[in-house]
């Protein structure tokens, strides 16, 4: 069959570096990695950087990060303009509380409605369309109804993260595979002992990543809401509000940092809690 | 394809982008270096799965296999031996660590095609379209492409459902379509990993003797890998026995049943015998990689070995 040799080719499969010396190779790629997912934002800045100090955007609205910096470090070394770390304090508090009610609530009914046909069927409509009710909106409701204080903030924020952990619960619940509750249900588990060995650590994984989404959520939330109301003239978002009012950009900005770090710190807090009660769930492989 | 030639002369090296990976490949226009009857031919092929020396697992080799032009060859072996890594690595789809596997060619498309054990028909096109992937990315005209799938279709009794959607159709069916679509290119080489092994008992001898007539009326080179011992010998020419991981070749048996055969092969007391010897063979080996079929787990079948691409 192999006479035409004039037409016959070889192909060879043949290691590459990569597959002689695999260790080096990962660790080239992580280096690699790693080297782009700082360089991007480190790039970014140095062009902000340039753009500012060069006024080729008009600095007094677009100070450069050497200026924001300097701001920040002056804002919490001598406080000159009122004590930033109380603001957060404050915001923190806010948030923390709205964040819990609206998981304890969220959870609460997104797994219920996840294992009750007829819990769903109740609830599930109604649900829906408040879904798209836009919550800042309801903080004057929640003024008159919970008074002036830090009540009506807390109720925005528990009620946006609410209805982001229901969803996701209530998905996660229904979509633990059959043959998971078929076999706990061989073995004649009652619905309790069903929850407790199959359903909630089958939905475990994806309850988490919907308490991580909800998590950036409340900060989200917060500083949105503290632009509109924010009782004894305290919190991030008010500061943020308050710089633009009276022409301060730099406060802007500083405000800014501190939410963009409040809000990584919260995400990632919550993803570590993920990763110590769900042990077994993949890992999502982020870089940093 | 991009195919540059860096030099001429009797040997003119080749590199050509293949369906995004880089195939390294000699253009040979003397002779291959196995003997003139050999289509592949594996020499000192290792592979290592895992990063860190440490945790570096040996996950086959050294392998030196060779197989004529024409021949159906099985591979039998323990879970974790790393038989469907061989057969990956023949199809280009990860390198080998060490040694070399060649083979000689007469055509400069794809010379390979692959039939995988399970969900490897696309849901969303239909049974035709599935059928025509091969010929789609090789560029060949719908129409023509059409026919050519068909045809292969119409051989696995698939006519009808040309225009059906993958989920209509029954496991067996959809493996049929996977066979369908490797055969429309005419692939020198077919390469098949498990291809019934998801299917349930009766499907899976009715599928085993249509391959076994499919092969017989055409007899191009096909690499098997299986767990079942009676398919190896209904369908081989000749076995191939591999050990517990690191997966070596342990025994090579010619199947002494001539060609062509037929499907009521399995009932002669022959057809027993030497699936009792192979079984004697592999006992061992299963039970050797026993104990440690807790590490298997960590054999990274396609997660960092799909870094490593």
């Amino acid at each position: 069959m192999s006479n035409d040799n004039t037409s016959l080719r070889v192909e060879r499969r043949v290691p590459r570096q990569a597959d002689r010396d695999p260790a080096g190779f990962l660790r080239k790629r992580r280096i690699i990695e790693v080297s782009l997912a700082i360089a991007f934002p480190v790039l970014l800045l140095l062009l902000w950087q340039v753009a500012g100090s060069r006024e080729w955007i008009d600095r007094r609205f677009y100070p450069p990060p050497s200026d924001i910096i300097g701001e920040i470090q002056r804002t919490f070394q001598d406080n000159p303009k009122g004590n930033w770390w109380v603001h957060i304090w404050v915001s923190v508090k806010r948030m923390l509380w709205g964040y819990g009610w609206g998981v304890i609530a969220g959870l609460a009914l997104g797994v219920g409605m996840g294992m009750s046909r007829k819990l769903r069927a109740t609830l599930e409509p109604t649900l829906n369309a408040l879904y798209t009710v836009p919550k800042l909106a309801l903080i004057g409701i929640f003024l008159i109804v919970l008074g002036f204080d830090d009540k009506p903030l807390i109720a925005v924020i528990a009620v946006t993260v609410f209805f982001f952990v229901w969803m996701q619960s209530m998905h996660a619940v229904m979509s633990v595979p059959e043959q998971l509750r078929e076999t706990a249900r061989s073995f004649e588990s009652g619905r309790v002992q069903l929850f407790r060995h199959v359903i909630f650590p089958a939905a475990l994984p994806e309850i988490f990543l919907g308490l991580r989404v909800s998590a950036g959520v409340a900060v989200l939330t917060l500083i949105g809401a503290e632009f509109v109301y924010a009782p004894g003239l305290e919190g991030i978002g008010y500061r943020i509000n308050n710089a633009r009012t009276v022409f301060d950009p730099l406060q802007a900005y500083v405000g800014l940092f501190v939410a963009a770090i409040l809000g990584a710190i919260f995400v990632s807090v919550i993803k570590v809690i993920g990763k110590l009660v769900a042990p077994w769930a993949s890992d999502d492989r982020t870089v940093l | 394809m991009i195919s540059v030639k860096r030099s001429l002369g009797a040997f003119a090296e080749r590199k050509q982008y293949r369906g995004g990976d880089l195939v390294e490949s000699v253009v040979d226009v003397g002779r291959p270096s196995g003997a003139p009857e050999d289509k592949i031919v594996a020499r000192g092929v290792e592979r290592y799965f895992g990063g860190k020396k440490a945790q570096r697992i040996h996950a086959l080799g050294p392998l030196d296999i060779s197989v004529r032009d024409g021949e159906f060859v099985c591979i039998v072996g323990p879970s974790g031996c790393g038989k469907s890594t061989f057969l990956r690595m023949v199809a280009g789809l990860i390198r080998p660590s060490e040694g070399e596997i060649e083979f000689t060619t007469r055509r400069s498309v794809q010379p390979t095609a692959m039939v995988f054990q399970d969900y490897s028909i696309f849901p969303w096109k239909k049974v035709l379209d599935n059928a025509r992937y091969g010929l789609d990315i090789q560029g060949v005209p719908r129409k023509e492409g059409n026919k050519i799938a068909l045809k292969y279709l119409e051989k696995l009794g698939l006519a009808e459902r040309a225009r059906s959607w993958p989920d209509t159709l029954s496991g067996g069916m959809k493996q049929r379509v996977a066979i369908a679509r490797a055969l429309t290119i005419e692939p020198e080489i077919l390469l098949m990993d498990e291809p019934f092994a998801a299917l349930d008992a009766q499907m899976r001898q009715i599928l085993q003797d249509e391959l076994l007539e499919l092969w017989q009326a055409d007899r191009r080179t096909v690499l098997f890998i299986t767990h079942s011992l009676e398919e190896a010998v209904l369908l081989g020419d000749r076995v191939l026995v591999m050990s517990a991981r690191p997966g070596r070749i342990i025994a090579d048996i010619e199947i002494p049943f001539e060609r062509p055969r037929r499907a009521e092969v399995r009932e002669s007391p022959e057809f027993a015998n030497v699936t009792a010897q192979l079984w004697r063979l592999l006992r061992q080996e299963v039970e050797k990689s026993r104990p440690t079929s807790s590490t298997e787990q960590n054999v990274p079948s396609d997660g960092e070995g799909e870094g490593l691409r």
